[in-house]
């Protein structure tokens, strides 16, 4: 299965982000108006039978949650190890926009690709999330969700 | 094309706001300096020993004077910063922080215990409420340990 990963400083060990619960969420801080909150993220496929192709990933509000939506709440995504720079956070695409395989990273075509995901590589593939937030928001919990599209099928 | 979805929160906070500037009298009782307007001290000076209490005429007069202005800038750097938290807490006035109290358990029953019938909320008129009570106890604090000074 193709998942989504962090990296848990205080155990120096790839945490598996949670898919619904939110007991263990990418977290990301911000402050209304203020500097860019970001997080970096690993997606891997740690399964030996399976070969993921197509791979997309994109960010979504949780429209399901009763906590506060707002659309003052920017949210990109680029690819690569190192922590983009302002200038790339500018230029990247918005909340909504896919990261398609082999992820492009954004319009700087330089930052490093995520190629399909072979069977059990244990590769983990970096990106980073960027949370910009305008007042007025009130302080909180704001939900959203990584998606994650992809096609599966069994390795030869 | 299917597709699997992770969670991500995204958790916003508000920069340090306060509620109204402290006034020179309050100041004052909280900290033991001299009231500018009145030039007396507003709170009790602490009863030490007299032996390492210095008599005012023995400061020479350069001392004294660079001592005052260095007050006067003082006060003046904190009247400043006074009327920042001001403009900071007139921004901050219509700003509630909603939470889930089955997630932040600890700040529910904070919460509760200071404001009872409240576990999911923090208004701006309770968070000055608090400050205002935070001020009062750590006075209180202040007062019962300097009384065994003497």
């Amino acid at each position: 299965m193709i998942k989504l990963y962090f990296f848990d400083e205080a155990t120096r060990t790839m945490e598996e982000v949670s898919g619904g619960t939110f007991q263990k969420p990418i977290v990301v801080r911000a402050v209304p108006n203020g500097t860019r909150g970001m997080h970096k993220l690993y997606v891997a496929n740690l399964d030996t039978t399976k070969v993921y192709t197509g791979i997309g990933l994109s960010i979504s509000a949780q429209q399901s949650l009763t906590y506060v939506q707002s659309s003052s709440i920017s949210c990109k995504m680029l690819s690569g190890d190192a922590e983009p720079t302002e200038a790339e956070w500018l230029a990247a695409s918005d909340t909504g926009t896919l990261l398609e395989s082999p992820l492009d990273g954004g319009v700087n075509t330089n930052r490093r690709k995520l190629p399909d995901l072979s069977a059990g590589r244990n590769n983990y593939y970096p990106l980073w999330v960027s949370v910009l937030a305008s007042a007025p928001l009130r302080p909180g919990d704001y939900l959203y969700t990584v998606d994650v599209t992809y096609t599966e099928s069994q390795a030869s | 094309m299917a597709v699997a979805s992770y969670d991500l929160k995204i958790t916003l906070s508000e920069g340090l706001k306060a509620g109204r500037p402290i006034t020179s009298e309050e100041r004052g009782k909280l900290f033991g300096r001299p009231d500018l307007a009145s030039g007396q001290a507003s709170a009790p000076r602490l009863n030490l020993p007299q032996d390492t209490e210095e008599p005012e005429d023995l400061i020479a007069p350069s001392s004294r004077e660079r001592l005052v202005a260095l007050r006067e800038k003082a006060e003046a750097l904190s009247a400043r910063a006074e009327k920042r938290i001001d403009k900071i807490a007139e921004e901050c006035a219509g700003i509630d922080y909603y939470f889930d109290p089955d997630r932040h358990p600890d700040l529910a029953a904070a919460v509760s215990a200071v404001f009872p019938g409240v576990n999911s909320k923090i208004t701006f008129d309770m968070y000055k409420r608090a400050l205002r009570l935070d001020s009062e106890i750590m006075l209180a604090i202040t007062e019962e340990q300097t009384s065994g000074l003497v």
